[in-house]
């Protein structure tokens, strides 16, 4: 992880946080969630804490199975770390639009989807792994998130039938946030320019598949700029707008130069979460718009 | 509604006649028909090959028609009759496989309820209530509590 100093706010704190693993979330649904959800979330865990950016989220401290109660077998919540909010948090979904969620499997941010649109609309969620759909269909059915329709597309094949108001590109990536914890190893160059690769093709069909003004996101949990900076730049070329995001907690912004490549200044609206921003995981999350 | 077949207005029918829920109080939803079975979906068609659309509702089956466990805790507080208010030691009785004493009008299916949350479906006749929660995840849930 050596190599990736220049680009993290805080070196030290970041090389300590890999002894602390990031706590759970429960990321409260209201497609099920009862009124006293908060009460019972309370009895159910001893340390639970509000998050102060986003009030589904209810921190759990000390437990080592999160999912174990009666509420999340009814789909009240659904587990998650808390930076894996973020990014449907800037999709900022409404009731009533097309979305679509491309690479959406285990269903973690499809059916927070859901759930900001209330149901009401259309999810498209969709993943290339056959084996993974199958938790996908397990956490709708769950959480009630009747509104999602689960298609098993390679994403650059999605066919473009309708376009969709917003879509998230949470993108299969090298996963260097795991990595951080597992064995605080960089993912191979190899490994890193061909995900590169496949993220910039992924984009580029998302960007066919946009209406005209709608908001595409993009995000991944690795730390590499060839998996981020590099794929929204890419995305520029193709004529996107990229709008600031600010998450309301304590984060890093987009790089703009790294190992000799030049992202450029705009990279400042996207935004970098590292494991000592808020003990959770690694999060990139850009935010585009399709002009008109 | 999505779709105009004649198993969807019986499933309709039968949850506006079985558990007091109307039309109007499921708005923004669809209702489809997959493999026999009526499912609730988006309202909107997306027209791609889908694995699923939504969530099972109402099973169709040779002796009639069955709410699925993870359609009734959707309409939760909707539901206006035949639901079923059970005790922790009735609940666990229930998810053991064992029934449970009432008297309620007429046989069929109902919601199972506890600590004021729908759980699940259950079956009445005879004056005894049993659960058609899955037998896994009844066992999951039973672990839970």
């Amino acid at each position: 992880m050596e190599k990736y100093k220049p680009i993290i706010d805080d070196w030290k704190a970041f090389k300590e946080e890999r002894d602390n693993h990031p706590f759970n979330i429960a990321r409260r649904n209201d497609l099920k969630a009862s009124d006293n959800f908060k009460e019972k979330i309370n009895e159910s865990f001893d340390v639970v804490e509000r998050a102060s950016w986003n009030e589904k989220i209810f921190r759990l401290k000390e437990t080592e199975t999160p999912g174990k109660t009666s509420l999340h077998w009814r789909g009240e919540y659904y587990v998650q770390e808390e930076s894996a909010a973020l990014p449907v948090e800037v999709l900022d979904p409404q009731p009533g639009e097309k979305v679509l969620d491309m690479c959406a499997a285990p269903g973690g941010k499809a059916t927070q989807i859901a759930d900001k649109m209330n149901n009401k609309g259309l999810v498209v969620a969709n993943d290339d792994s056959a084996q993974r759909m199958k938790s996908l269909h397990a956490n709708v059915y769950r959480t009630g998130a009747a509104c999602v329709t689960a298609t098993n597309y390679d994403g650059r094949q999605i066919p473009e039938d309708i376009k969709y108001d917003r879509i998230l590109v949470d993108a299969p990536c090298s996963g260097e946030g795991d990595r951080f914890y597992r064995n605080f190893k960089p993912a191979s160059e190899d490994e890193i320019e061909g995900l590169s690769k496949l993220q910039k093709q992924l984009a580029s069909k998302a960007t066919d598949l946009l209406k005209e003004d709608g908001v595409l996101v993009y995000s991944t949990c690795t730390i590499t700029p060839e998996e981020n900076e590099e794929v929204v730049k890419h995305l520029l070329e193709e004529g996107l707008e990229l709008e600031k995001i600010e998450p309301g907690f304590e984060h890093s912004k987009g790089v703009q130069n790294f190992d000799g490549k030049n992202y450029g200044e705009e990279m400042n609206k996207a935004v970098r979460v590292y494991p000592h921003h808020i003990n959770s995981g690694v999060i990139f999350v850009a935010k585009f718009r399709k002009s008109r | 509604m999505l779709q105009n077949s004649e198993k969807v207005d019986k499933a309709f029918e039968y949850v506006e006649n079985r558990f007091g829920v109307e039309k109007e109080d499921i708005e923004g939803l669809g209702f489809r028909e997959v493999s026999g079975d009526v499912w609730v979906s988006s309202s909107e068609e997306s027209g791609l090959e889908a694995e699923t659309y939504g969530i099972r509702a109402i099973r169709f089956m040779d002796i009639g028609l069955k709410p699925t466990t993870y359609f009734l805790q959707l309409l939760g507080e909707k539901i206006k009759h035949n639901d079923v208010r059970v005790d922790e030691k009735e609940f666990k009785t229930l998810l053991q496989g064992d029934m449970i004493e009432r008297k309620m009008d007429e046989k069929g299916y109902v919601a199972i309820v506890y600590d004021g949350r729908v759980f699940g479906c259950g079956f009445y006749m005879d004056e005894l209530v049993s659960s058609r929660v899955p037998e896994g995840r009844a066992k999951e849930l039973l672990n839970t509590l």
